[in-house]
């Protein structure tokens, strides 16, 4: 542990109970164009429309990759042509790699002062208040505009603890480019699926996180990506290793404007995990309704390490979404917490996997799910404890609500247990909310539109005092967002 | 038919998951069936009770399936996946092993129960497969308006015996029909055993399904209920067990159509040795099955390292006012138990044999046949002497 450290960090507020006051009084104000505004003309380069060779040549180009990458990129391409789409999720027909633009460069190179970037990007993010929130209460800040970052920095008071914060294309061409080729879509390796391959082929941007043995990194860091371009893709791909005994608080929240035609998110996660090591991951997903979110996040977890995912999915048209845990050493362990909130239009297929290998191993999830207006909420989980895993333990929660009679909620789990020596449970529940809870409610004098608001907020919370406050403010008003219309 | 050589694919989940997981489906190798000449002895007992016919099986099969005419079919299911094969009367095995038994089987044997009938005694149908034998067989079990009676099938053989069997029972149940129809499998450790069961529940309908599946080398069963009619009431009652390296596939489907109608998936077992097992449960409620409940729960021993289990316990929901759980509890006994009755002067091998016994003969008591439940309880003593 590095005291230094702990001791030079900015304190920020612990979770808390988001039924407080002080989040209604965050809220007041906010309103749905918030996240739904377009910038015209910020696209500087961008490569044709499909996905050839030549295509993934000219990335490679623009992007200077070693020849090592150039090789793994061609070598993705052809995977993803052997494989076919998955069978199995929510429909992905409206979505059509022909017409996607796999890469856009947009006006700037990636700066280290907001000041630098161009106004135009700039006030983007100034909207969605990543600045502010830099200035108050995170480490460090990486910010992906299209297919590039535009803006990185990390404190110093970090930085000199020898924590690495960085785009990931430069760490790749600078000093510890052996590092990332040593574990580049290791644990997400371009055969995994279609989508994974598609990744490997055009990835571009994303960040890349290195915390030394020791260190413990008390305020977040946070990534924030944008996709402005219409029937763009975006393809950022994260890398984080937290040491021996280090502590991490990584935060990725994306939006984008709705556009008529399919944008694509593609991006992948890898998450090492090392002995005795913790790392929490945040994910605020709020992507437009034309989006298809076809995402990888995994982690890997060693001996005495501990790995907590909270995870809100509110936006996308299509999402294909399920952190995976591999628990390899002993006693490793992985909580799961995550809400999804399927509005008109939306299918989100949701979930997680954990693979415990290592003895007396654990995993804890926990998630929520609510359907409305014709919205498809699906919860998909496997649980698998192989032979090794011996004296290892599971539980799995899975709630769904319906808020009303033309959406969908399914959940699919799956245990697949190997050993005689472990303790696997799991419960889940649908229902919709019960007319004698509304009843108590306005029998108190609530109105029956803000007793349902309760309900659903309250059916959210332990989700949401998971974060930390700034952005448990943000996932409750989403919610709040999203249950505006349906009430009535 | 599927690709594979002479297979037949069984048990789908209905809505599909990872391909990875290996539980979409289950293939059975026909080629791979041991090889008999003999058929297996048929006995029946109170039969007289009820009205038996025999039909041809094409036209059994479409009479049966005009049951069937009101339900909705879906295109796709959960909105995602297209529906594999269409079944007019769904059952748990799914429509290729409709297809296959079709042709196995030229006659289909149906029971009628007149409006209003309750036979006091169960029907009991029994296959005796000896040293080794083969057989396949169709029931379709009508009951009409307010009848109600218990159907049990038992499947014999010698404890070593290898052979095969094929069989299929459709339950029609009108309105305020309450059928219970037991199976209990007992075959030697050289079988393979291919069970379905189907029902279409009319208004305030009630199919009790009890199974007790402890013999064979490989097994795949299912049960498929359509709860067409408002108030109708479903419920498995299942006990299993599996050793050696044996398999166990097993495939329910609650589809929740009427108002107010009510599931419960109830599945015991333990599991040893080596064996493979793989338990779909789903709950699916249907568009207009306002004020449904359903509950699901599996609850598993395992004893051994090598074995190998799966559990997939599924809720589909497209209506608002309803309220499915499931939950699954997989593991070995606790070390409290097993400390407990250690205090006791009780071995390990014994404990568990205990604890199987307990489980399975809870299921095993609700067969309404003292007989059969003698012969299920030595059947599990039997089996642990085995594996001692």
């Amino acid at each position: 542990m590095n005291d230094a450290v702990k001791d030079s960090a900015v304190h920020y507020d612990p979770p808390i109970d988001t039924s407080t006051d002080d989040i209604n009084a965050y809220l007041e104000g906010t309103n749905r164009s918030l996240y739904n505004f377009r910038d015209e003309g910020t696209d500087y380069y961008k490569v044709d429309e499909g996905l050839t060779r030549e295509i993934v040549d000219q990335i490679s180009k623009e992007k200077n990759d070693p020849e090592w990458m150039h090789e793994f990129r061609l070598k993705s391409l052809e995977i993803y042509n052997q494989m076919r789409v998955p069978d199995w999720g929510p429909p992905i027909d409206g979505l059509n790699m022909d017409n996607i633009v796999t890469y856009v460069r947009p006006k700037t190179d990636m700066k280290a002062s907001w000041e630098d970037v161009p106004e135009e990007i700039k006030s983007t993010f100034d909207k969605l208040g990543i600045p502010q929130a830099e200035h108050k209460y995170l480490a460090g800040v990486g910010a992906q505009y299209d297919s590039e970052l535009v803006y990185h920095h990390l404190q110093d008071f970090v930085a000199e603890h020898g924590v690495i914060y960085s785009d990931l294309e430069s760490a790749m061409r600078g000093e510890y480019a052996q590092m990332i080729q040593d574990y580049f879509m290791k644990l997400v390796p371009p055969t995994d699926h279609k989508f994974a391959a598609l990744h490997g082929a055009v990835w571009s941007g994303g960040s890349f996180v290195y915390v030394p043995k020791g260190v413990k990194v008390d305020i977040p860091l946070q990534s924030y990506f944008r996709l402005n371009a219409k029937g763009a893709g975006q393809f950022e791909h994260t890398l984080i290793i937290v040491e021996e005994d280090a502590d991490l608080h990584f935060i990725e929240g994306c939006s984008a404007p709705k556009w008529n035609v399919a944008n694509l998110h593609a991006g992948c996660v890898e998450l090492y995990v090392k002995k005795n090591a913790r790392l929490r991951y945040s994910t605020i997903e709020n992507w437009s309704k034309n989006m298809y979110n076809l995402n990888t996040k995994r982690a890997i977890v060693e001996e005495g390490g501990r790995m907590e995912w909270v995870s809100g999915s509110f936006g996308s048209h299509v999402s294909y979404l399920y952190p995976t845990t591999i628990l390899k050493g002993k006693g490793a362990d992985c909580e799961y917490t995550g809400i999804t909130f399927s509005g008109k239009g939306q299918d989100l297929d949701t979930g997680c996997r954990m693979v415990h290998i290592g003895e007396e191993t654990s995993s804890l999830v926990t998630t929520k799910s609510l359907s409305k207006d014709g919205g498809i909420g699906t919860f998909r989980s496997a649980v698998e404890i192989r032979p090794s895993a011996r004296r290892s333990k599971s539980s799995v929660d899975c709630q769904s609500l319906m808020l009303d009679d033309i959406s969908r909620s399914d959940t699919i789990p799956e245990m697949d247990v190997c050993t005689e020596d472990c303790d696997i449970g799991h419960e889940a529940k649908i229902g919709s909310i019960s007319d004698e809870a509304v009843f108590y409610l306005m029998s108190r004098g609530i109105s029956e539109d803000e007793a349902r608001a309760m309900i659903v907020s309250g059916f959210a919370n332990p989700i949401s005092k998971e974060l930390p406050l700034e952005y448990a403010a943000e996932m409750n008003n989403l919610i709040k967002l999203e249950m505006e219309g349906s009430l009535a | 038919m599927t690709e594979n050589r002479n297979s037949v694919i069984v048990n789908r989940l209905p809505s599909l998951t990872w391909n990875r997981l290996g539980v979409n489906r289950a293939y059975v190798d026909l080629d791979s069936l041991p090889a008999v000449s003999d058929e297996a002895v048929f006995t029946s007992a109170n039969t007289e009770q009820v009205s038996t016919e025999t039909k041809a099986t094409p036209e059994a099969t479409a009479w049966a399936d005009g049951f069937t005419q009101g339900i909705r079919r879906e295109a796709y299911i959960a909105a995602k996946s297209a529906i594999y094969q269409a079944q007019a009367f769904a059952t748990g095995l799914g429509g290729d092993y409709t297809e296959l038994i079709g042709k196995l089987v030229p006659e289909t044997t149906v029971f009628t129960l007149e409006e209003n009938q309750k036979p006091e005694k169960p029907v009991i149908l029994s296959w005796d497969f000896g040293k080794g034998a083969r057989a396949a067989a169709q029931q379709i079990i009508y009951a009409k308006k307010g009848s109600e009676a218990t159907f049990l099938l038992n499947y014999l053989s010698d404890r070593d015996a290898a052979g095969h069997c094929a069989f299929e029972t459709k339950v029609i149940l009108e309105e305020g029909a309450h059928v219970r129809l037991m199976k209990v499998n007992l075959l030697g450790s050289g079988f393979v055993v291919l069970d379905d069961s189907a029902a279409v529940l009319g208004e305030n309908a009630v199919f009790d399904f009890v199974q007790m599946e402890l013999g064979g080398a490989k097994t795949y069963t299912g049960c498929y209920a359509d709860q067409c009619g408002d108030h109708s009431i479903f419920t498995v009652n299942t006990g299993y067990m599996v050793n050696r390296d044996h398999l166990m596939d097993i495939n329910y489907v609650a589809a929740q159509r009427g108002k107010n109608t009510d599931s419960k998936i109830y599945v015991k077992g333990s599991l040893r040795d080596e064996a493979f097992k793989v338990f779909r449960g789903t709950i699916d409620f249907r568009k207009g099955s306002k004020g449904s409940v359903g509950d699901e729960q599996e609850d598993v021993l395992i004893f051994d390292p090598g074995v190998v289990n799966k559990t997939v316990p599924v809720i589909l929901t497209e209506e608002e006012e309803v309220d499915g759980r499931h939950g699954a509890t997989i593991g070995n006994l606790s070390e409290d138990i097993m400390f407990y009755l250690g205090t006791r002067g009780i071995a390990k091998e014994d404990a568990e044999m205990l604890m199987t016994r307990g489980r399975l003969l809870s299921v095993a008591h609700m067969i309404p046949d003292t007989e059969t439940v003698d012969k299920i309880s030595d059947f599990i003593e039997e089996a642990f002497g085995d594996h001692e």
